[in-house]
């Protein structure tokens, strides 16, 4: 009946958080190098079980794993590991080399996986606040900085709206339907007529999530945490947890919710266009690079949101694929960004980039390559991220969508290339970068062979997309 | 009960919401507390109300008698009440931490993040959008230069 | 004697990518070993050419993706085989160009590289048989051109002309894409050959309009038709080869060839032919007007450019067999005279040190050779016999003739800009190397022959191929125009048509074209300085609508992400109230629940909305905390009310604890305690709080009118002693049942205690502002 050894990937990185955690208070020296490897050993093994998981449901139902969490949760995993990898070097120098950052990755990302196992509203909204609280705190990780601490109020006080919201709508589908077990609800909720109730609730649900994806009107927060918080923070967030919460989106709607997609398509096509057009448009007056890439980032969710608001499985199979590519062309966007320090400063305007095809012709190439994905444009991976939806949405009908899609692609490829252009023709400032870490090499040019040499082996990603979304319908 | 409930929940969120609009944090934080409470009231009358039995097996017998409280959404509550608990003690600490760094608690004093260029954001935005002030916009000049 | 298949279509495409990588690393002999790949890969497709015809083709299949239907593969057929010779040759000859051109430039590696790059991506696109490699091929050709045109990117002209470039036919470009998808999908295949032979589906398609304007408009930009002709003068900042090679000969023609190779399926469709003739001729009559107004050697070639690029498009227009001949021709005789003189100028620009028209004459003494290859292709753009610019335009205004209503239309608007083209001519064949010399910045003299192979050997051509039209027209034109008409239907080419109405024309252009001439020195300043013509200056409203654009975004961005914790907190709340009340209208209205007897139990409600009411009133924040309390103790006593006294315990304790650590840590903030809201904000708040009140409480009445499944909960006492032991069912629902979420719950509790350390660790050092 609880089946526990299915959870053995999160009570394993559950117990090494522990142990890590008494790792890390005991020494008197500061310890955060050798936490930070030990978490990243943790989420590997983390990730081999989770490979190796089989599936079925435990804990009465409460919790599930299948090759939909499985694909979810690969990818969390990868991007926390590549996360904090970011983070080494970085934290060290800005005087953040505290052990309770990686830490409370590791947590984060325990949240992540226990909200994308979650087949419980209730179990949901626990998941939801494990990782909620982790990255308010590394929000405002940075003691130096007051914009830092700005940026964790902030998300705490939007973020815990959004989860109050997403309890209230819980409660209210629980008032309905007597039952907070996604199996059970899917039941409950197949009648024709399901009440006003559980409308207004699936709302609220929405409205929580799409905070967390930071879509459209959910998103305010966004700029602000992702400017002000330390840069390697800006990349976790903008990576696995937003896998997380696209996943937990899917899982909710496509499960319990199935019957009711007449109605959450429509919110969903708002959030999808409404995320496109923010993004494309608010980004190109922006500056500083985390900014920009906030902007980016909502924009890039409008795209995988696309693939939900068909409602189909190609359409799921393309959100899939989408966040999967996203993730891999954020982080090496980040190592770069990571990597822009002169004499000790980290340089955060885009006019920093200014002659880094000269100063530093690998890492402008791979930055280039990072921006044109972004930008869509073919045979990198990003092109087809937003090919699989494109199709999706012109199959299942969705011209307008499509459309407004691809402008704005349009519209966001010219901040894109803007950057190239910078990096490419304006004339450098004086000074080398400072050196590299080697971390950050590695990232940038794993992230950059799977970017640039994706369409040469396409069926692999898309393959484990199609055996997710079929294991997620079926 | 049924209606007297969901309006005192009501009445709960109206407050909750009031103080969470308001210009200084700590009302904020309160505002934060109230709309936890309601959201636990919620859970409650979710389950529905109305009878004042504990949901207690008696002794001797074998499952819950009818009449019974619904036992589901207690458990819930309970929950909720004790990550509640949690978020507000975290809360709590942030707002200390944010009046060491600013050395006020008001929300407006913390808008660093705000892009420079930014001549004046209105200061006090109206739920609706304020009319529209034409007011020429200088491109940067990094695309000034570019266009 | 033919090769495999696989070697010509695959062997070109891996040897320039095999070339731009080596080019990389090379230090000397760049540009050389450059123009041999070009060379090798021109050999192969012409051993190739046998075997493509009117009538067969080579295919050379290679990825698939089976669940969407996409198949990709190169097929190379008559109007493919065109283009791939036209850009392994002139790319070969701009290489070898360039090795002067740029000698001793520490770029010459990188402009190989890109140059090569390019080719290969041109080659791609005009032989890719689906419509994604097409389309991947396509924007890489743009991409390319994008950092061609900004290779002195020092100049801020150079770096705006590039993103326009950039901006226009990239854009274009995903307008093709979606225009593609469509056709696609209306066909049910992505391979451009089945498109063609699904060509009634695609018509059918309710679509169909729409994505062939997609199309159509990818296809206007990149071949820079009215109202998108701007970029390409623009473009001109490149260096001299670049502009002969992609922004004449080649990439600006990719529009004309998918305009071409989709013609067989919208042959028929009257808005087809009336787009693409209207957009055509429009396009003539522009460049050749522009053309007039320049006197920069480039800039003029560049609007001659856009002219014939213009009749291009007319010409697919106009359906029949002639005027589809009369395309294929007019594309490779204005390939060969145009890179000549490209190059041409190229080399005037390089010795003199200039390139202004006016400034320029007599050099024929000083480069004779120069002046040879310039009087060439000057003649074949003219349109003289028995260079083939002869037989194309002969051709053209027979086609023009043959259009039945509006051919005094089409007639007399080509024959003006002919009459320009001729004037044109002149221009860079008599004026700059005959009569008086003018003095230059430079002493001129000819170049070396790398750079005179070049020009001299395309214009010869021109002049070859006029000698033998027939044997052009087997090899080349018959099998493209086949491909054009989806069947074997080329008109046969001639030099001599006997005495007809077209030759007196074509004598009348030239005469008109020569008087213009004369003028020129006068008409064009005019021209310049006459302003009307700049009100249809479209790069005008590209310029305002990106500088709109911008302006516009960052105007909204400031007002819609103000910053302001509060302005976000009142939309999302807004919100979090309208939408339900939506919901409610939407759904016709409320049910409420059957309204029990009120009790004195109704009585436990009271300190809840009190304290609520309190609470946000309180004058002070210690005032606030404590009506806060308030709130709590009534949920506690609510709890106890009905039936949950675990819960009402806990609520209790934690509402103590609370209350107290609320107020030891607000005590010490040294904070104003009054709430500073001015009074309009309070009305403001009021209402949005009162909304999502009234909006909270109504829903929660409809789901409490609706029947509740109690079975759960039901269950859950049944099982409470058999499965978990325990009498009390909340209790081991905790412990038992939902043991994930209680585990869950101190998770939380734990990482809140951790955060809270973790925070007060990171402000204990960090506590210097402020305070």
């Amino acid at each position: 009946m609880l089946n526990w050894t299915l959870a053995l990937p999160e009570i394993v990185l559950g117990v090494s958080g522990l142990f890590i955690l008494l790792g890390g208070v005991i020494p008197k020296k500061e310890s955060f190098f050798p936490v930070s490897m030990a978490v990243i050993g943790a989420l590997i093994l983390a990730a081999v079980l989770v490979l190796g998981q089989g599936e079925g449901t435990a804990f009465l139902g409460q919790y599930v794993a299948d090759n939909f969490s499985r694909f979810a949760k690969v990818l969390i995993l990868l991007g926390a590991a590549l996360g904090l990898l970011l983070a080494l070097d970085f934290n060290e120098k800005a005087g953040l080399g505290r052990f309770e950052y990686p830490v409370l990755m590791l947590f984060a990302t325990l949240g992540m996986m226990v909200m994308v196992s979650a087949n419980d509203l209730m179990s949901l909204y626990i998941g939801l606040e494990l990782l909620s609280l982790s990255l308010y705190v590394i929000a405002a990780f940075d003691r130096d900085n007051p914009r830092s601490a700005e940026a964790g109020l902030k998300y705490f006080v939007l973020g815990a709206l959004a989860s109050g919201l997403l309890l209230y709508g819980a409660s209210l589908v629980y008032g309905f339907a007597g039952t907070t077990n996604f199996d059970r609800l899917a039941d409950a909720l197949s009648g024709d007529d399901v009440g006003t109730g559980v409308v207004v609730g699936l709302v609220f649900v929405l409205a929580g999530l799409a905070f967390k994806v930071s879509a459209v009107p959910f998103h305010m927060w966004t700029p602000d945490v992702y400017e002000g918080a330390p840069t390697p923070v800006t990349a976790f967030f903008a990576t696995a947890p937003k896998v997380a919460a696209i996943a937990l989106l899917m899982h909710v709607l496509i499960g319990p919710f199935g019957d009711l997609s007449a109605q959450w398509m429509q919110v969903i096509w708002v959030c999808s266009a409404g995320s496109m057009i923010l993004g494309a448009f608010a980004a190109i007056g922006q500056r500083n690079i985390k900014r920009l890439m906030a902007y980016s980032s909502i924009g890039h969710v409008g795209y995988a949101l696309m693939g939900l608001a068909v409602a189909n499985d190609t359409g799921y199979r393309g959100v899939l694929v989408y966040m999967a590519i996203y993730v891999v062309m954020n982080l090496g966007t980040f190592a770069v960004l990571i990597a822009m320090r002169r004499r000790g400063r980290a340089l955060e305007q885009v006019e920093d980039l200014a002659g880094l095809g000269k100063t530093d012709p690998a890492m402008a190439l791979w930055m280039a390559v990072f921006m044109f994905s972004m930008a869509g444009i073919p045979p990198l991976a990003g092109f087809f991220g937003k090919l699989y939806v494109f199709l999706a949405a012109v199959q299942g009908g969705f011209w307008t969508l499509a459309v407004i899609g691809i402008v704005t692609s349009v519209i966001a490829s010219y901040y894109y290339l803007r950057i190239v252009k910078v990096m490419y023709f304006d004339a450098a400032p004086d000074g080398a970068l400072d050196a590299r870490p080697a971390s950050l090499t590695v990232v940038m040019a794993s992230t950059g062979l799977l970017t640039l040499l994706f369409f040469l082996f396409p069926a692999a990603l898309i393959g484990a997309a199609q055996v997710a979304v079929a294991s997620l319908a079926g | 009960m049924e209606i007297a409930l969901p309006l005192a929940i009501g009445v709960l969120v109206a407050a909750a919401a009031y103080l969470l609009m308001a210009r200084d944090l700590p009302r904020g934080l309160l505002g934060f507390v109230l709309l936890g409470t309601a959201a636990n009231l919620t859970i409650f009358a979710a389950g529905r109300i109305g009878t004042m039995t504990p949901p207690l097996v008696a002794p001797g017998a074998q499952a819950l008698e009818a009449g019974a409280a619904n036992p589901l959404p207690q458990a819930l509550v309970l929950t909720a009440i004790v990550i509640g608990f949690g978020l507000a003690s975290f809360a709590l600490v942030l707002l200390r931490r944010a009046h060491a760094e600013f050395g006020s608690v008001m929300s407006e004093d913390m808008q660093e993040a705000e892009p420079p260029l930014a001549a004046a954001p209105p200061a006090e935005p109206a739920p609706t959008p304020p009319p529209a002030r034409p007011r020429p916009v200088p491109a940067p000049a990094a695309l000034r230069e570019v266009v | 004697m033919s090769i495999a298949p696989s070697l010509a279509l695959g062997l070109p495409l891996g040897l320039g990518l095999a070339g731009a990588i080596a080019a990389t690393m090379m230090k000397r002999g760049v540009a050389q070993a450059g123009a041999a790949v070009a060379a090798l890969a021109f050999l192969l497709y012409l051993l190739a050419a046998p075997g493509v015809t009117e009538t067969t083709d080579l295919r050379f299949g290679f990825w698939s993706v089976p669940s969407l239907g996409v198949v990709g593969g190169l097929r190379l057929d008559g109007l493919s085989l065109v283009f791939v010779l036209l850009i392994t040759g002139i790319g070969a000859l701009v290489l070898l160009y360039a090795s002067r051109y740029l000698k001793g430039d520490t770029r010459l590696p990188r402009l190989v590289t890109l140059l090569l790059i390019f080719m290969v991506a041109m080659l791609g696109a005009v032989t890719a048989d689906d419509v994604v490699t097409l389309f991947v091929f396509w924007e890489l050709t743009s991409l390319a051109s994008f950092f061609l045109v900004a290779y002195d990117h020092e100049k801020p002209g150079a770096r705006k002309a590039a993103l326009q470039a950039l901006l226009v036919t990239g854009g274009g470009g995903l307008a093709l894409l979606a225009g593609l998808i469509l056709v696609a999908m209306a066909a049910g295949t992505t391979s451009l050959s089945g498109i063609i032979a699904a060509r009634e589906a695609v018509l059918a398609h309710p679509a169909a309009i729409p994505a062939m304007l997609l199309v159509v408009l990818g296809c206007f930009t990149k071949s820079a038709q009215f109202p998108f002709q701007f970029w390409l003068p623009n473009a001109m900042a490149a260096p001299t080869p670049v502009s002969a090679y992609l922004h004449s000969a080649t990439m600006v023609k990719l529009g004309i060839y998918l305009l071409a190779r989709l013609n067989p399926v919208y042959q028929h469709e009257a808005f087809w032919q009336e787009l693409l003739t209207t957009a055509g001729l429009l396009t003539t009559a522009v460049g050749a007007i522009y053309a007039l107004r320049e006197s920069d050697l480039k800039r003029v070639l560049a609007w001659t450019t856009v002219t014939a690029l213009g009749s291009l498009t007319m010409l697919i227009g106009l359906a029949p067999a002639l005027s589809a001949t009369a395309a294929v021709t007019f594309l490779l005789v204005h390939a060969l005279y145009k890179a000549a003189l490209f190059l041409v100028a190229g080399i005037v620009d390089h010795e003199t040190g200039t390139r202004d028209a006016a400034a320029l004459g007599g050099l024929r003494r000083a480069m004779p050779l120069t002046a040879l290859a310039a009087v060439l292709a000057a003649l074949s753009m003219a349109g003289l016999p028995p260079f083939v610019g002869f037989v194309a335009k002969e051709i053209i205004y027979e086609a023009k003739l043959a259009t039945g209503g509006a051919a005094g239309l089409f007639a007399s608007i080509g024959f003006l800009v002919n009459a320009a083209m001729v004037a044109i001519a002149g221009l860079l064949s008599w004026r700059l190397f005959f009569g008086p010399l003018r003095p230059t910045p430079a002493t001129p003299h000819d170049p070396p022959k790398s750079m005179l192979a070049g020009p001299i050997l395309l214009a010869g051509l021109g002049l070859l191929a006029g000698a033998a039209p027939s044997l052009v027209g087997a090899w080349l034109v018959d099998g493209a125009v086949a491909a054009m008409l989806g069947a074997p239907a080329a008109v046969p080419l001639k030099l001599w048509h006997g005495f007809t109405p077209v030759l007196a024309l074509s004598a009348a252009t030239i005469a008109l074209g020569l008087l213009l001439l004369l003028a020129w020195g006068r008409l064009m300043p005019r021209l310049r300085r006459a302003s009307a013509f700049d009100r249809f200056d479209t790069a005008r409203l590209y310029d305002r609508a990106l500088a709109g654009l911008v302006a516009w975004a960052e105007g909204t961005t400031r007002l819609v992400q103000h910053g302001s914790l509060r302005g976000y907190m009142q939309v999302l709340l807004l919100v979090a109230a309208l939408g339900p009340l939506a919901v409610l209208v939407a759904r016709g209205g409320l049910d409420l629940p059957e309204a029990a007897p009120l009790d004195f139990r109704a009585l436990a409600f009271l300190p809840i909305a009190l304290g609520a009411i309190a609470a946000a009133v309180a004058r002070g924040t210690l005032a606030a905390v404590m009506a806060t309390g308030l709130v709590g103790f009534g949920t506690a006593l609510v709890f106890l009310t009905f039936g949950a006294p675990d819960v009402a315990l806990t609520q209790f304790t934690v509402e103590v604890l609370l209350i107290v650590i609320l107020a030891t840590v607000l005590i010490r903030l040294p904070v104003r305690a009054r709430d500073v809201r001015t009074g309009r904000q309070r009305t403001v708040d009021a209402a949005v709080a009162g909304a999502l009140g009234l909006s909270v409480a109504l829903v929660l009445l409809a789901v409490l009118a609706a029947p509740f499944d109690p079975r759960l909960g039901e269950w859950f006492g049944a099982e409470s002693v058999p499965g978990g032991h325990g009498r009390n069912v909340v209790n081991v629902i905790l412990v038992d049942f939902r043991a994930l979420d209680t585990l869950g719950e101190i998770a939380v509790l734990a990482i809140a205690a951790f955060s809270v350390i973790a925070l007060l660790r990171a402000s204990g050092r960090g506590a210097r502002v402020g305070s």
